[in-house]
């Protein structure tokens, strides 16, 4: 905790060291009361802050995903008995005054990445604003914030043909053929006729098919983030713009990637996927390349 | 940019303080300030009406300017702040002849006109914390010049006030973030029981630093008050006067003593008879201001004849013409200079023309030019001292412990003949006094040792009482204390000591004046009462000078004297026996604050409805019906953001304290009267009232929802 006087108390201060100089001087009695209370005021307001943050309990909630660079909510439950300014650390946001409720601060997450807590400096000047008390709090969110990287715009490497000798390459969408490839967990964003209702009847939760794209190549990503931070940000958000543009190309895309639990590759079907892909994503090695005919490798971050 | 902008742009109004209620507390906390001050009749007629009405008009107009740039208004406050710091300049050339403490008048008058000056103009928070700061330091000044009681209700109204305005200025530091919760508290919310709280504990630290804190004291640096209210030359310049005495004088009607005035001693005369009976009241006299507490001579006499003790030589001498007015040794002052001791007396009640003060007096700060010195060290003032006169006088005492008084024996060093001839005459003294003096004595080593010796027999063997019988004719008064009623009150017993002391060749004298008196911890004053009148022995010794010796009031050696060293020392005893009376002041004082509460909140209300009526009869209908949301929405615990639009803010009381989904129906119909291209129709705009009308009275605020349950 740390404690700052204001221009107040200092203004305070020398106020009351001009009536004490007076009441050695003049030999007011009165004017000894009154540097006793006003020394009592500026004790009060020294000391206030810091019992008063002593009291201050915050809990955080907040949204499962996020973009970096983007603001979002999160939502405080402050209990005060005194208000305070409370102004979210990491990821940063705007200072707000809680009076003792819940309520949501927006905030900026500068990078991607897993967020599992929420740094909040609380500061209090009560009773009167003539020293303000900073506490930095730590809260634990019920679960992660994963915040997507922010989309790099990209052009999509030249593909190669998979075109059958004598066809014409047709660009399609993913998703657009019959064969099922695999299926997996329901996403936000993924369309009804996707569901898998045999799977989904036997699991607890929504399964949906991944279709194999008849005709279009498939994009690799490969995200190689073993370098220094901006860096390893700026190759993840390239990744996020190459995502972006396959999937908007109707292009079956795999994402390599490493994860806290080692190499990961996997199709991604929306960019909600890819985006909590990349926010999971650590320096590490990568899974092997599997290059074959009809895949696009695209080196450029990896 | 042309210059005219350019002062424009930087005189722009800057975030004009929101909070009315931040500027109630502001300007009620300056007002206890001016009050306090008017209170204590520092200033003139001038600046204390203009303080009455300016500081809460300038306010009101401070508030209605705020988001203005008063640049017209900064130029007259400018010339105006110019011309009351002339006319201080003024009054500081002219104050400072007098003595530097007479500055402090102009100086409060100029606090005062820089208080009025500023409360025209406090659009901000900032400026209003400097209105706060500015009425601290004017207490300040009336702090220094009181020397009343009373003083202490206005500084704890002061201090209640600076709680609360600090309290609410700190909350809305705070709302300049926005607000976390939908519906945040609103400014003022709970802050009674938290101001309470608060000044209980500014009270209880405020006490604790009390004690610790050095007590007040003057200094040499500064000449001292002085006060005469009017100037009645006496009719005798260099003689006596005692209006206090009445009508009846010194003489009186005899031994009961029932036709004098009220108050007055008949010890300060031109002779002091023992026969007379009768003890003044508690009427206060007078306050003095001093480091310790000692005796405040008056006068002393040399000649005793049985009954009465008479003066010499009472021809007075011209001093002064110069302030201080310096004093000139007299007999038996065998040390000029010693321990500075400063006492400022303040007169409250009319008494003798005698400059009262410990001895020895050496430098006398006066109202006027002269004083009258007796051979005897005598001050007498040439005018009636009546009350509001101030005086202070310079004391140098020497620095007396009982082995100094021990070691400087008369009997051991000799008398001088002119002492000796004035301090040890005696009439015919019985024998048996005599006898009794010498067998008390006998065994005493010194003469200090003989003086407590006497007063501890006559402490053992005679009995103080105010309620003596008269001295028979022709009685010797020591004699018939002594040997036949063995009852006595100060006259007795320090005529007894003088008589007793001259028969053993150890030159003395009887004097007249006041005991210290109670000290006030707060003020700092000791608080002399009539009653506190007294009489007593001094003794001379050689190198040492005139000591007083008195066993029925126990004020110690001026070497053995302990100041007190902290500002709250004796308040308990203080505090213990006068509850009764602060309980009355307390009661008084709540019932005051009682009624200029209840005045206070008549007359916000009364404002308020003036002013919204004022408002709205300027105001167009969708303005007016604006202002209806918001205020439904700030009684309902969801005050309108500034950045709010009307259908924004609808659908935030929709969603919180007003469900009712006619509201954005009223908020689409408001946007249509602001905005439209057609003017809505007087039907309309009737249906729409109503309509507002209902859904009000069908969501009333929650404390109106609480009170009908």
């Amino acid at each position: 905790m740390r404690l700052g006087p204001t221009r107040g108390v200092v203004v305070m201060i020398l106020l009351t060291l001009a009536f004490f100089v007076a009441s050695r001087t003049t030999g007011s009695g009165w004017l000894v009361v009154l540097v006793a209370l006003s020394l009592g005021v500026i004790a009060v307001g020294i000391l206030g802050p810091v019992f008063s943050l002593r009291a201050v309990t915050v809990d955080a909630d907040a949204p499962t995903d996020a973009l970096a660079g983007r603001p979002f909510d999160i939502r405080f439950r402050v209990e005060t008995r005194s208000r305070v300014h409370l102004t979210s650390v990491e990821p940063a946001g705007t200072t707000v005054c809680a009076s003792g409720g819940t309520g949501d601060a927006r905030v900026i997450a500068e990078r991607r990445g897993l967020l599992h807590e929420v740094a909040v400096e609380v500061r209090s000047g009560a009773p009167f604003g003539l020293a303000w008390a900073t506490r930095r709090i730590k809260l634990t969110l019920p679960h992660p914030i994963e915040v997507a990287p922010r989309v790099t715009p990209a052009r999509l490497p030249a593909a190669p043909s998979v075109a059958r000798p004598g066809e014409e390459h047709r660009g399609s969408r993913q998703g657009q053929g019959e064969t099922v490839r695999t299926v997996r967990e329901y996403s936000v964003g993924d369309p009804i006729r996707l569901m898998h209702w045999p799977a989904t009847a036997r699991s607890d939760q929504p399964i949906v098919k991944e279709l194999e794209s008849p005709d279009a190549p498939l994009l690799t990503v490969r995200v190689d983030l073993n370098t220094n931070a901006d860096e390893a940000e700026r190759r993840a958000s390239v990744a996020a713009g190459l995502v972006q543009a396959g999937l908007a190309a109707g292009r079956p895309v795999a994402l390599h990637t490493a994860e806290a639990g080692g190499p990961h590759a996997g199709f991604v079907g929306s960019m909600l996927e890819a985006g909590r892909r990349l926010a999971r994503a650590t320096p590490g090695p990568l899974p092997a390349s599997t290059e074959s005919a009809g895949t696009t490798i695209v080196a450029g971050v990896s | 940019m042309s210059v005219w902008s350019a002062i424009k742009d930087a005189n722009r109004a800057i975030d004009p303080e929101p909070s009315v209620a931040l500027r109630v507390a502001v300007g009620a906390t300056v007002m206890v300030a001016v009050v306090a001050l008017l209170a204590e009749d520092i200033v003139g007629t001038a600046p204390a009406a203009a303080a009455l009405v300016g500081v809460p008009a300038g306010f009101a107009l401070s508030y209605a300017q705020r988001f203005s740039d008063a640049l017209v208004l900064k130029g007259f406050l400018a010339i105006g702040l110019v011309a009351a710091l002339i006319a201080f300049v003024g009054d500081l050339a002219a104050a400072a002849q007098a003595g530097f403490v007479n500055v402090q008048v102009p100086l409060a008058e100029l606090f005062v006109w820089v208080q009025v000056l500023h409360s025209l103009h406090v659009p901000a928070r900032r400026d209003l914390m400097f209105s706060l700061a500015s009425s601290g330091a004017m207490l300040s000044i009336t702090a220094a010049l009181s020397v009343s009681p009373l003083l202490g209700i206005w500084m704890a109204l002061w201090a209640v006030g600076l709680v609360l305005s600090l309290t609410l200025a700190y909350r809305s530091q705070l709302t300049d973030a926005p607000a976390l919760e939908t519906n945040p508290a609103p400014l003022t919310a709970g802050v009674t029981g938290s101001v309470a709280r608060l000044v209980t504990m500014v009270v209880i630290a405020g006490m604790i630093l009390f004690f610790v804190l050095p007590a007040a004291r003057s200094s040499r640096a500064f000449t001292f008050p002085m006060n005469l209210p009017s100037s009645i030359p006496l009719p005798n310049p260099g003689g006596f006067s005692n209006p206090s005495l009445g009508n009846g004088g010194q003489s009186g009607t005899g031994s009961d003593g029932s036709n004098r005035a009220a108050f007055g001693y008949f010890g300060f005369a031109e002779q002091l008879d023992t026969s007379l009976r009768g003890r003044p009241n508690d009427q206060l006299v007078m306050r003095v201001r001093a480091p310790a507490p000692a005796f405040w001579r008056g006068q002393t006499f040399d000649t005793w004849d049985g009954r009465t003790w008479t003066l010499s030589d009472d021809e007075a001498t011209v001093v002064g013409g110069n302030t201080p007015i310096r004093t000139r040794p007299t007999l038996g002052d065998d040390r000029p200079f010693g321990e500075e001791f400063i006492q400022t007396f303040y007169l409250e009640a009319v008494g003798p023309n005698v400059v009262f003060g410990a001895y020895r007096i050496t430098d006398v700060y006066f109202p006027e030019r002269f004083l009258f010195q007796l051979t005897d060290g005598t001050l007498r003032s040439g005018v009636e001292l009546g009350s509001e006169t101030v005086y202070t006088v310079v004391s140098h005492r020497p620095h007396v412990t009982e082995t100094a008084l021990r070691a400087a024996d008369p009997l051991v060093h000799g008398v001088p003949d002119d002492i000796a001839d004035r301090y040890l005459q005696l009439p015919d003294v019985p024998d048996n006094v005599v006898e009794l003096a010498r067998t008390v004595t006998a065994s005493a080593p010194t003469t200090y040792d003989k003086i407590r010796a006497l007063e501890a027999w006559m402490a053992a063997n005679t009995t103080y009482s105010l309620d003596i019988p008269p001295l028979p004719p022709g009685a010797d008064a020591v004699e018939h204390y002594l040997f036949e009623t063995q009852q006595g009150f100060c006259e007795q017993i320090g005529s007894s000591l003088v008589v007793m002391l001259r028969s053993q060749g150890i030159p003395a004298r009887l004097v007249v004046g006041y005991v210290p008196g109670d000290r006030n911890p707060f003020t700092g004053l000791f608080d002399v009462k009539a009653s506190d009148a007294h009489s007593w022995a001094e003794v001379w010794f050689p190198g040492i000078g005139w000591q007083g010796f008195d066993p029925t009031a126990a004020v110690p050696l001026s070497g053995d004297a302990e100041p007190p060293t902290t500002a709250g020392a004796g308040v308990l005893d203080y505090l213990s026996t006068r509850l009764p009376r602060i309980a009355s002041t307390l009661a008084w004082a709540l019932r005051v604050a009682l009624v200029g509460g209840v005045t206070l909140v008549l007359v916000s209300i009364a404002g308020r409805l003036l002013e919204q009526r004022r408002r709205r009869r300027g105001q167009s209908w969708d303005e007016a019906m604006n202002e209806l949301l918001a205020d439904a929405g700030l009684v309902r615990g969801r005050p309108r953001d500034t950045a709010e639009t009307t259908v924004e803010f609808v659908h935030a009381l929709v969603a919180g304290p007003i469900p009712d989904e006619r509201l954005v129906g009223v908020a689409a119909a408001i946007d249509d009267a602001a905005f439209g291209t057609a003017d809505l129709s007087p039907e309309r705009k009737h249906d729409i009232e109503e309509t507002l009308d209902a859904i009000l009275t069908a969501h009333p605020p929650s404390r109106l929802r609480s009170l009908a349950r």
